[in-house]
């Protein structure tokens, strides 16, 4: 089954870019997925009021350190998002001051208390939360990574999306395994 | 095709033709253009649906959710013409595939997928969609489709516009045959009408069909022809009305001139009855007295004359015979004018009927001393059939002209057969004489009557124009025709045609009639012969010539002195005239005829009346006669019917004629044919006139002698006139036309040379007669 689904993510990878070909395998395919996974989000998902100025990079902010971050980069130099160049930045798990995103990653490092924290600090709406860590969702994430059956999953958090100003298509909705309103 | 049907079965076909070539058109067109929208349409459906599974596969595709994938494409089930549907990604990997339920699955990889399309095979509907999100190709939706059930929809609709079209069809075919009355009926009504106007001649109907279309025009048109037709009609009615009434005038106006005309045809019955009367009477009246002048005549001739007596005599008889062959000429005409001339048709011998005229002729044609000849076709057959007395009396008129026109020379009478064929003969005979001939431009009138060639003819010769007139009209009644072909001063050719029956049966012919006619007195039997004659004249002249034959006669004045004599004594003959007072022929032959004395009841009875015709024949024969003679009669031909009639069949009789002929006369200078003739068998009359021509002629011989030598031309004339006679009596015909021409010459105060020569001839015959005259009045003497 691992096989399985590492042969389904090799071939979605090589499917958006190929730049996931060199990745080492088991956490490698974990997050060039979940990498393709984000890229895919941004395409159902509206930002309401985004920066149209082209000039303007898209950017995707990340607390901590992850492994995603490399997939990030790779992906940062190949694709752009909605005509905008994509920007991955580091941001501190304390303070969200200094965090200006449209997508932000928490890894599944960051506590429960850390991420509480940041949310309150984190002024600026139209930021897209995505998370891979059980029970995060309800804890202000829209939308969570879960590992269901060795395949990489999903949940959507209505509420936590309309709060950010973000609108979620209905195609995503129906794909997540879990939503909350 | 439709040439004979009615117009309103033509009318419903038409419209029928016409409807269903709209509606099929219109249905073809409907359904065809429906055909390609319905599967358009079916495309273009399903290529939505192809759109929207594509647009919801998107995320499918993208998070590689078979589950979400399967999802949607489980709503085809709505879809129930799709049968097999997948969601290929990029790689060509089915992240989600559909079955209908009951189908297999399918495989769509064989196809490209680089671009939308659509594609229909015979029974299904292929739709490939990509899917694609920020130009980015992420897939692609195949769909198959079922057509069978779009294609039954299409075909239950033909047979929807099959139904509509029927059922259109059975409407348009109710309306139109309500709508087609609507022309047709008018038509169908004029028609009907024509049709009973043309049956029942009724031209008081009207079409009462009137608007403003072809057809009331057509109505109209009929009307006005019916109404001509009626006034026609009643014009000719009324025409016929009054040409009838004019008719029935007509009718009753020739009714009346009918009536007119038969009076006036009774009146103009009567009137020529009265004209035959007249004929008849006038022939009686003129016959009677000119027989008795005849008879006594004859009578005189042989009592003794002296030459100038009998010179007179001569006269007369020459007078009177031409004075009744007038009667006879005119009373013949008259009657073949009249249309009652009939033709008496038996068997007779051309040949004898030939010779018989020559023999009649030949005493005048020696007097002149013309030569008669007659040529006979041997090859015309003996016995024809034909009127005998008739052909006789055309060629005695013929022959006779032709002597009588002759100086000098000769007249041939020629037969010649044409042809012959099974039962009939043409024959043609001609009378040539070298006589005075006819003026070319003549010949055209001579066949006229009273008409001769030239004034001066009547003057010369006498006549009356007459004989060739009835020779041509007596020819007309036998189918026969004469033409004349003459030289003026050379002489004449009468040519006549006629045609015979021929007998077949019987080659030799019956001369009976002919010889009977010739027949004498050698009869042994003294006959007693009873003559009723009122007339004095007849009565002497009839007891005279009984006399002369030795029979006894007994003269009755009337009928009933006849039958007072007839009961008291026995006759063998009675000779009736018709004319009598008191008691009148018919009467008394009548009363004969009663007598209860059977043999005296069936005594002959002989007819002799004035009345030449052959209805006074007929009734004399019908009365119970039983013979005819017609005043003046010949005395042998009289004698003749009375020993017919009292005679037996064997009766021997002698022909004197035949004794005459064996003595050759043409070898001696006298022909003593005439005198035997007249004399009757009486040789004592023979004798008396040889001797009296013996005594007389030297003293007139001396007389006419004396005259020349005193040169008195009138005593010439009148010496040599009178000698004529004697000379004539015996025959010495050369003598008779030297004196003759004496005679004209001392008229003209001719030369006395030629009048000295003629009478040195003359003298010269007489010597040569003398002595032969002699010995034959010694024979005479000594029998």
């Amino acid at each position: 089954m691992v096989k399985r689904v590492s042969q389904i993510m090799l071939l979605l990878v090589v499917a958006v870019t190929s730049s996931f070909f060199q990745q080492e395998k088991n956490e490698v395919d974990e997050y060039t997925a979940k990498t393709a996974f984000i890229y895919n989000f941004t395409k159902f998902v509206e930002w309401g009021n985004t920066d149209s100025n082209p000039k303007s990079s898209f950017v995707i902010g990340v607390i901590g350190d992850s492994p995603i971050q490399q997939h990030l980069l790779s992906l940062a130099s190949t694709k752009t998002i909605n005509g905008k160049k994509i920007e991955v930045v580091r941001c501190l798990a304390t303070s969200a001051e200094n965090c200006r995103c449209e997508i932000l990653f928490v890894p599944e490092n960051v506590s429960s208390e850390d991420f509480q924290e940041f949310i309150s600090s984190l002024s600026t709406s139209n930021v897209l939360i995505i998370s891979e860590k059980k029970g995060f969702l309800t804890q202000g994430s829209a939308i969570n990574f879960l590992i269901m059956e060795n395949k990489i999953k999903f949940e959507i958090n209505v509420r936590s999306l309309t709060k950010s100003n973000l609108k979620a298509s209905s195609q995503l909705l129906k794909l997540a395994t879990n939503i909350q309103y | 095709m439709l040439t004979n049907t009615s117009i309103n079965k033509k009318l419903i076909v038409m419209q029928m033709i016409t409807f269903t070539l709209v509606v099929n058109v219109c249905l073809g067109l409907y359904l065809y253009f429906d055909y390609n929208t319905l599967f358009e349409n079916k495309s273009k459906n399903l290529f939505v649906v192809a759109k929207v599974i594509g647009t919801n596969a998107e995320a499918p595709l993208l998070f590689n959710d078979s589950e979400a994938a399967n999802d949607i494409l489980n709503d085809l089930k709505v879809e129930t013409d799709v049968t097999n549907a997948c969601i290929l990604d990029t790689n060509l990997r089915a992240i989600g595939s559909y079955n209908k339920v009951g189908e297999t699955d399918f495989d769509f990889k064989r196809f490209s997928f680089k671009t939308n399309r659509v594609e229909r095979t015979k029974n299904d509907l292929f739709i490939y969609y990509k899917i694609r999100k920020d130009n980015e190709w992420l897939g692609t939706v195949c769909l198959k489709a079922d057509l069978s059930a779009t294609k039954e929809h299409f075909y239950y609709k033909v047979r929807i516009a099959a139904l509509t079209l029927f059922i259109g069809l059975l409407m348009a075919l109710l309306v139109s045959s309500i709508l087609q009355r609507y022309i047709s009926k008018p038509i169908v009504d004029l028609a009907e009408l024509m049709k009973s106007v043309v049956s029942s001649m009724n031209y008081k109907v009207r079409s009462i069909y009137r608007s403003k279309d072809e057809i009331g025009q057509l109505s109209i048109a009929f009307n006005n022809m019916l109404e001509k037709i009626e006034k026609h009609e009643q014009t000719l009615y009324e025409t016929n009305n009054q040409l009838e009434s004019r008719v029935q005038e007509r009718t009753n106006e020739l009714k009346l001139q009918n009536e007119k005309l038969l009076d006036a045809k009774a009146i103009a019955e009567q009137s020529k009855k009265v004209k035959e009367q007249f004929l008849a009477t006038m022939s009686h009246e003129i016959r009677t007295p000119l027989n008795a002048i005849l008879g006594f005549q004859e009578l005189l001739k042989e009592t003794k004359l002296d030459g100038e007596q009998m010179d007179y005599v001569e006269s007369i008889d020459f007078a009177g015979k031409n004075l009744l062959v007038i009667i006879n000429d005119i009373l013949d005409l008259s009657k073949i004018e009249a249309g009652k001339f009939d033709l008496n048709e038996s068997f007779f011998n051309v040949n004898q009927a030939l010779n018989s005229v020559k023999e009649l002729i030949e005493f005048n044609a020696k007097e002149k001393d013309i030569e008669l000849i007659l040529n006979h076709d041997p090859a015309i057959p003996a016995s024809v059939f034909g009127d005998n007395a008739r052909f006789n009396q055309i060629l005695l008129n013929l022959v006779g002209n032709a002597v009588k026109f002759t100086e000098h020379g000769f007249v041939t009478i020629s037969s010649k057969l044409i042809s012959a064929k099974a039962d009939m003969v043409l024959c043609e005979f001609s009378v040539q004489d070298t006589g005075i001939g006819i003026a070319k431009d003549k010949l055209g009138i001579i066949f006229e009557r009273f008409t001769q060639a030239t004034p001066d003819t009547t003057r010369k010769y006498g006549g009356t124009g007459l004989g060739l007139t009835i020779v041509d009209q007596l020819l007309k009644l036998m189918g026969g025709k004469i033409s004349v072909d003459s030289i003026e001063g050379e002489g004449s050719t009468f040519t006549f045609y006629l045609s015979f029956k021929q007998d077949n049966t019987s080659s030799t012919a019956i001369p009976k009639a002919d010889k009977s006619l010739l027949q004498k007195k050698e009869e042994s039997k003294k006959l007693n012969i009873l003559v009723a004659e009122d007339t004095f004249l007849n009565q002497k002249l009839i007891r005279k010539i009984a006399y002369k034959w030795g029979h006894d006669l007994e003269i009755a004045g009337n009928g009933k002195e006849a039958i007072l004599m007839l009961e008291k004594n026995n006759y063998d003959v009675i000779l009736m005239d018709i004319q009598m007072p008191e008691m009148d022929g018919y009467a008394a032959t009548k009363a004969i005829r009663k007598l209860e004395d059977k043999i005296k009841s069936r005594i002959p009875i002989i007819a002799l009346t004035a009345h030449a015709s052959q209805e006074e024949a007929q009734k004399c024969l019908d009365i119970g006669m039983n013979a005819y003679v017609s005043k003046p009669f010949d005395s042998r031909v009289l004698l003749d019917k009375i020993i017919q009639l009292t005679s037996n069949s064997s009766q021997i009789m002698q022909d004197t004629t035949h004794i005459n002929k064996d003595i050759e006369p043409s070898s001696l200078p006298y022909d003593l044919s005439y005198v035997i003739e007249h004399a009757d068998g009486d040789t004592g009359f023979i004798i008396e006139m040889i001797s009296i021509f013996l005594n007389d002629t030297p003293g007139a011989l001396e007389q006419l002698k004396a005259d020349i030598g005193e040169k008195d031309y009138e005593k010439i004339k009148i010496t040599s006139h009178s000698m004529k006679g004697l000379f004539l009596t015996l025959g010495v015909n050369e003598a008779a036309r030297l004196l003759k021409e004496i005679e004209t010459l001392a008229k003209s105060n001719g030369s006395l040379e030629n009048i000295n020569s003629n009478f040195k001839k003359i003298e010269d015959l007489f010597l040569q007669s003398k002595g032969l005259l002699e010995d034959e009045l010694g024979k005479l003497k000594n029998e």
